[in-house]
Formats: C-alpha cells, sequence, structure tokens
C-alpha cells in the first residue's frame, strides 16, 4: 500500500508540476511576444526609440525567465531564441532598419516556437 | 566534464530510486509489462546523458511516470483478475500426462526445440514423465512430474529429518550483529562462550557465525593473513 500511495503521490506532482509549466510557459512567453509585437509595431511606424525599449524590455523577461525555462526546455530551442535577442539588439544598435524589422521577426517566431514545442496538441503527440 | 558526471550521479539514484519504488523482482520472473518499463527505463535515463542539452528532467519525469504506472497496474492486477487477465494473460498448458497440446504450442507460436530447451532448463528429460507443463505469464516453464517420476522424499521412505531454520549472521568480520542476536533470544556472553569453544579468543577472531531458530551454528574464524 505504502508503494501505492507514494506512485499516486508522484503522478499528481508530476501532473501538477506539467500543468504549472505549461501555464507559466504560456504567461511568460505571451508577456515577451507582447513586447516583441510592441516593439514590431513601433519599428513598422518608423518610432525606432519605442521599438528598442520593447525590445529591451522583452529581453529582461526572457532573462528572468530563462532559469526556469532551462530546467524544461531543450538548451538548443534556448540558445536560438538567446541568438535572436542578440541580433535583434546588434540590428538596434546599427542603422541597418531592414535588418532589424527582419531579426525582430525571426525572433518572436522563435519565442512563440518556445510554448508551440511544450503545448499539448495531436501534432505534438505523434 | 563535471557537469556531465554530477548528472550521472543525480540520474542513477533516480534509476534507483525508481526500481526500489517498483519492488524487489529477480528478471527473470518480471511480467511482460514489468520487463518493457525496466528496458524503458534504463533508455530513458541515459538520453539526458548522451546530450547534456536535454535537461534533467527529460530523463527523470518520464522514468518516474512509468515506475508509478507499472506500481498501479501491478495493484489493479492484484485486486481484479479481469485486469490481470487482460494485462498479463493465463498460464497455458502446454503437457499435460505426457502428451504435448499440439494447438497450444502453435498458439504461442513455440517450437519443439524451444520446448526442449525450456524442459532441460527446468531439470525434466523425459515427456512421458510430466504431468503437467505450464508456460506462465512471465514465459518461464513450470514443470509438475508424474509421481513415479519425482524425487524420494524422506516423508516417503519414513525418515524424520531434523528441521533447518533460516540462519540469522550473528558476527561478521569481528562485528557483533545484536539485532540478531535479540532475535533468535542469545546474548553476548553465550556467543563469547561459543567462540572460545571454536578456539576463538574474541569475536575480533571471527569471520563469520550464523545461528538458526533449529540451534544449527556455523563458525568460521578468520585467515590469519586477513586485515582486520
Amino acid at each position: 500500500m505504502k508503494r501505492l500511495w507514494i506512485s499516486l503521490i508522484l503522478l499528481s506532482v508530476v501532473t501538477a508540476a506539467g500543468i504549472g509549466n505549461i501555464c507559466y510557459l504560456k504567461s511568460t512567453v505571451r508577456t515577451i511576444t507582447d513586447e516583441l509585437d510592441t516593439a514590431l509595431e513601433a519599428a513598422h511606424g518608423g518610432d525606432w526609440a519605442r521599438s528598442y525599449q520593447s525590445l529591451s524590455k522583452a529581453r529582461r523577461n526572457y532573462d528572468r525567465a530563462e532559469a526556469i525555462f532551462s530546467a524544461t526546455i531543450n538548451e538548443k530551442q534556448l540558445d536560438e531564441v538567446c541568438s535572436n535577442f542578440a541580433r535583434a539588439e546588434e540590428g538596434s544598435r546599427t542603422d541597418d532598419h531592414a535588418g532589424y524589422l527582419i531579426e525582430l521577426s525571426g525572433l518572436s517566431e522563435s519565442v512563440a516556437d518556445l510554448l508551440r514545442s511544450e503545448t499539448v496538441t495531436l501534432g505534438n503527440l505523434f | 566534464m563535471t557537469l556531465l558526471f554530477l548528472r550521472t550521479i543525480l540520474l542513477y539514484f533516480a534509476v534507483v530510486f525508481g526500481l526500489r519504488l517498483s519492488g524487489k523482482r529477480q528478471l527473470g520472473e518480471l511480467s511482460t509489462s514489468e520487463f518493457a518499463v525496466t528496458i524503458l527505463v534504463s533508455e530513458l535515463a541515459s538520453i539526458p546523458l548522451q546530450d547534456v542539452a536535454v535537461p534533467l528532467f527529460n530523463g527523470i519525469i518520464p522514468l518516474i511516470t512509468l515506475v508509478c504506472l507499472e506500481v498501479l497496474l501491478a495493484t489493479l492486477c492484484r485486486v481484479s483478475s479481469r485486469a490481470r487477465r487482460i494485462l498479463c494473460g493465463n498460464p497455458c498448458i502446454i503437457i499435460k500426462n505426457g502428451t504435448v497440446d499440439q494447438k497450444m504450442m502453435k498458439d504461442l507460436r513455440l517450437s519443439v526445440d524451444d520446448l526442449m530447451e525450456a524442459l532441460r532448463l527446468a531439470g525434466a528429460s523425459k515427456i512421458s514423465d510430466i504431468r503437467y507443463a505450464i508456460v506462465e505469464t512471465n514465459g518461464q516453464l513450470s514443470v509438475l512430474l508424474k509421481a513415479e517420476a519425482q524425487p524420494v522424499t524422506p516423508a516417503q521412505t519414513g525418515l524424520n529429518p531434523p528441521e533447518a531454520g533460516i540462519p540469522l549472521i550473528l558476527i561478521a568480520n569481528g562485528t557483533v550483529i545484536s539485532q540478531n542476536l535479540q532475535v533468535l533470544g542469545k546474548d553476548e556472553d553465550w556467543l563469547r562462550a561459543q567462540c572460545r569453544r571454536a578456539h576463538c579468543g574474541s569475536f575480533d577472531d571471527v569471520y563469520l557465525f550464523t545461528l538458526d531458530d533449529a540451534g544449527n551454528q556455523f563458525i568460521q574464524p578468520k585467515w590469519k593473513g586477513a586485515a582486520s
């Protein structure tokens, strides 16, 4: 009976941790992509200062969440997001606005991919 | 490299915990699902070891999940005969009164070579001596011999041999195991007297001392050349 109870408790803990992880991932990725969408909108409207500000905010949010992400998400995916952030920040420091826009779009996609790969869907299951 | 070393230690303890949780079973006694889970557990534990980019939880969580599901299913099989039938199958009689059931052999996809090998491993040489041969749910073959082919027991010859108990270790490499002394209702004075009778001056001179509840004792002094 002891083994049965330990198994039930462990399964409940794992299930709860999985649900908690998905919820946290959803809220954090949504926050970061919202900031990146704001940055993209501002960049399309020519307001580069606001765009760079939103990008920095998104970067800070990502840095805060990275430790928790690294416990459950493959490092290669996180490395891709980090390098996209670095390229976008590099683009914000130069006058290459077109390049900056492309990098920002790519960054937004790679951040959204973090959630897509962890969401429970039939495609991901199979 | 240090990271790999630490991850290996963590995964090792996770696997040990998982296998302890699933219970004590010899490999040969595992049912089909238990065998599959054991193989999977070892494969899953190796994934984070092969690639440091893979999070440790990607190995630990599937491991815990599999082991817990196995415990739950084993409990279900214990309480429900229907579940046991579905998950583990039924034992099958393939030899009855010295005759091989050819239909059952075909259903189990067993060849005569497989059968003869299993019979030899079970210690049965002649099919005509076998009353029942049963393929258990874990794939092992159980053999029940006919009465005339079974070994003679002391009861059949009218002998009354003494009972043998389970030997408990009282001294192991010079160290007295007090708990076992208590279980057998003995004390250190008695133990000392037994050791002196075996020409061992002290407990330190004894390598192994066992005693069972039927009073059978075994004592082996330490080899003089062994380091203490």
